[in-house]
């Protein structure tokens, strides 16, 4: 008994001692981002840009408090939504291969900007924004619409059909009927619509200024505080429905439950910084392997906190010195986040099992 | 040994049918020696050449994506020798009657030479600032073909025009129309980054609409002009220092430094941030870099498209970070509504006064007396 409770405190302590090396870890990777990008600034005039003081140029203030700051933060958060958003949706449907895409929302997402870019066109956008709350919003606005209208079909059918795999399957659909129509779109459209749509496309974590934060900032935080509260009945579901139901959880509602917190998360993520949703199925397993665990207490920190991580890491490689910070960060979460997962894989022969 | 002998006979068959049409066609083609220039050989713009033997020009169009400068070849000729055939290029007949424009900028050069009656198919008048070309296109003389950059290919057949005017676009394939007997001939002026090999198409224009002569005298005049403007600002010691573009989606979109923008710049007098750089398109930079190295420019030109009057306080609502720019701060930003002003449809052939617009605004003094028509400081 007591040898029991001994490796489990041994193990508690393991965990946390991971923690808190990822916190460092965070931090490390945070100070980075500031201090590296296209523009050379010394550490010690960012330290005094950061406690405050002037600096010897004017440039360097807004460089770093209004350019790399808050895009640190959106990687932060993006990584940390992107993340959990993905461990939900593969408790949900029991499936190493969901993530934040499978529902369909972030497919929502791009025919909404798809339908504004390519339909009202890029030019006349800033006729439809007369009041100005700047261009940018009407793109916001439109991601968030259109992966909602999806969010809302899938809930629609999450309460209709018991069964995960038919709303697994559904969203799969769902996703490929978009991009149907949003290749149709983009088949009969200007080749600047065109363009700007893949720029869309590509993502960036550049597009998040401080005003929006306040938006940006708030729903982030729910949606993964929903998770938080989720992490019981998350560990019921691993043990199957019927498990879970006999534990007193309602599975009905707790699927739905989780498609909403997960879509919220993406919705917001996509329309700010565009569909970089591969983050999502990448970070679940790397928090489980450095873990070594399915159990939710562990994993959703855990995977929150590796999320901000490789948010963190890609947005620095994306800006690295010599780069004009010219790479878009989409192709930069894959290229890096693709090794990974087939790195974790191969490596990890009891994670071969687990899944 | 049947065999052979009806192998052998068809082999001779096949080669003396080759003697033949060669020997035919050799009538036609081999007395022409196109050596000379023509008169409306350009002398700025790099797409096109055109070069003559008696009555028949060789207009030579290459291709921008080309390594190895392959041209296209067309051979222009007249109503004489209408059924003269090349082996290396198609014969169009001048000057031409019917005529499709795939692109609303290709009207303009049509409007200046007096022979917007050629069209018969445009692609999309929804870009189109004329309201002349919207009433042709209206009372049916002028049918829309187009849908964004794609066209209804059975209409454009059955408008049988003598030729088809495209801007080229990479990797773009016109095999139904020609398969379909069509003509196409591309029109690459945007892709020229001197402002006046750009207007100097309008020879290309004037070749093929037999203007060839108003053509010539047209550019020549918007050529000196141009000159005799570039050459008020050439020994000022005062350049001011200008950047370009704004951010979107999370880039910054400015003008190479070997663009059409960037030589206006300099042309003006004045100092284009990113002079050095070697594109002739545009180039994506991040925030930071744009900001740390254009914070104190002196002017930011950007084009804009509004039904509003644009001011500093829409330019701050999209990002609030563009007012720390200096040019922001003393009010020393350039634009240009392309809404209101027909940038697109009629700059290419102004640059003369384009130019005028940007050294009134880089240097006041310099041009009194000047009404700005295109670019405008905002107030």
């Amino acid at each position: 008994m007591t040898g029991i409770s001994l490796t489990y405190h041994n193990k508690q302590k393991a965990v946390a001692g991971k923690f808190l090396l990822m916190g460092a870890l965070i931090l490390f990777l945070f100070i980075l981002n500031i201090a590296l990008g296209s523009i050379s600034i010394p550490p010690y005039e960012i330290l005094k840009i950061l406690s405050g003081a002037e600096t010897g140029r004017a440039s360097w203030q807004g460089i770093v408090l209004d350019t790399r700051l808050p895009q640190a933060f959106t990687a932060v958060l993006a990584g940390a939504a992107l993340g959990v958003s993905g461990l939900m949706m593969q408790t949900l449907f029991r499936n190493p291969l969901a993530g934040p895409s499978v529902l369909g929302v972030s497919s929502g997402a791009s025919l909404g900007v798809a339908l504004l870019m390519m339909i009202v066109s890029v030019p006349d956008i800033r006729i439809i924004t007369q009041n100005q709350i700047s261009s940018n919003f009407s793109v916001v606005f439109a991601a968030f619409a259109g992966a909602f209208a999806v969010l809302l079909l899938i809930m629609i059918l999450a309460a209709k059909f018991r069964n995960n795999t038919t709303i697994l399957i559904i969203g799969i659909m769902i996703a490929y009927i978009i991009s149907a129509i949003v290749g149709i779109l983009q088949f009969y459209s200007l080749k600047e619509d065109l363009q700007a749509f893949v720029i869309w496309g590509l993502g960036s974590f550049a597009n998040v200024s401080w005003q929006q934060h306040a938006f940006f900032f708030p729903v982030v935080f729910i949606g993964i505080a929903i998770s938080v509260f989720m992490i019981k009945p998350m560990n019921a579901l691993l043990l199957g429905d019927n498990y879970a139901r006999n534990l007193g959880f309602n599975t009905r509602r707790i699927s739905i439950l989780l498609i909403v917190a997960a879509g919220i998360l993406v919705a917001v993520v996509t329309a700010y910084c565009g569909p970089i949703a591969f983050l999502g199925i990448a970070i679940p397993h790397l928090s489980r392997n450095l873990f070594k665990s399915s159990d939710h207490f562990i994993n959703v920190p855990g995977t929150i906190l590796s999320g901000m991580m490789l948010a963190l890491f890609c947005n620095m490689v994306a800006r690295l010195p010599g780069f004009d910070g010219a790479l878009p960060i989409n192709a930069i979460t894959s290229l890096i986040g693709a090794p990974l997962v087939i790195w974790v894989i191969i490596k990890s022969k009891h994670y071969q099992k687990a899944i | 040994m049947r065999y052979y002998a009806i192998c052998i006979f068809l082999i001779f068959v096949v080669f003396t049918s080759c003697n033949e049409s060669h020997e035919d066609n050799g009538k036609n083609y081999s007395k022409f020696v196109f050596e000379a220039y023509s008169p409306s050989n350009p002398e700025i713009a790099s797409g096109f050449q055109i070069r003559e033997s008696d009555d028949v020009k060789l207009l030579e169009i290459f291709n921008p994506w080309d390594s190895t400068f392959k041209s296209q070849k067309f051979y222009l000729v007249n109503e004489k020798d209408k059924d003269l055939t090349f082996p290396d290029g198609k014969s169009i007949k001048v000057p031409i009657k019917k005529l499709v424009v795939l692109s609303a900028s290709h009207l303009s050069f049509l409007d200046v030479l007096n022979k917007i009656d050629l069209l018969v198919g445009v692609s999309s008048v929804k870009y189109v600032v004329s309201k002349k070309f919207k009433g042709l296109v209206e009372s049916r003389k002028i049918k829309e073909i187009g849908i964004g950059d794609h066209f209804k290919l059975e209409e454009l057949i059955n408008l049988s025009p003598d030729v088809v005017m495209i801007s080229p676009q990479k990797g773009q394939s016109f095999i139904p129309l020609q398969n379909a007997g069509l003509t196409i001939i591309p029109n690459g002026d945007y892709l020229e980054s001197d402002p006046l090999g750009r207007a100097e198409w309008i020879k290309f224009i004037g070749v093929l609409t037999g203007k060839e002569k108003e053509a010539i005298h047209i550019f020549d005049s918007i050529k000196n002009e141009y000159f005799q403007l570039k050459k008020l600002s050439e020994t000022l010691s005062y350049r001011p220092t200008v950047i370009t573009g704004k951010q979107y989606g999370g880039f910054w979109n400015l003008s190479g430094g070997k663009s059409y923008e960037a030589q206006f710049i300099e042309d003006a007098g004045a100092d284009y941030l990113w002079k050095e750089n070697y594109s002739t398109g545009g180039i994506m930079l991040d925030f930071e870099t744009v900001y740390g190295r254009g914070l104190e420019a002196d002017y930011w030109r950007f084009l804009v498209y509004t039904s509003q009057d644009y001011t500093y306080e829409m330019l701050k609502a999209e990002d609030g970070r563009y007012a720390d720019f200096a040019a922001f701060k003393n009010k020393k930003v350039i634009v240009c509504n392309t809404l209101k002003k027909p940038f697109f449809q009629k700059g290419f052939l102004e640059p003369q006064v384009i130019l005028a617009d940007y050294i009134h605004i880089f240097h006041p003094s310099l041009l009194p007396h000047h009404q700005n028509i295109y670019y405008e400081l905002l107030k």
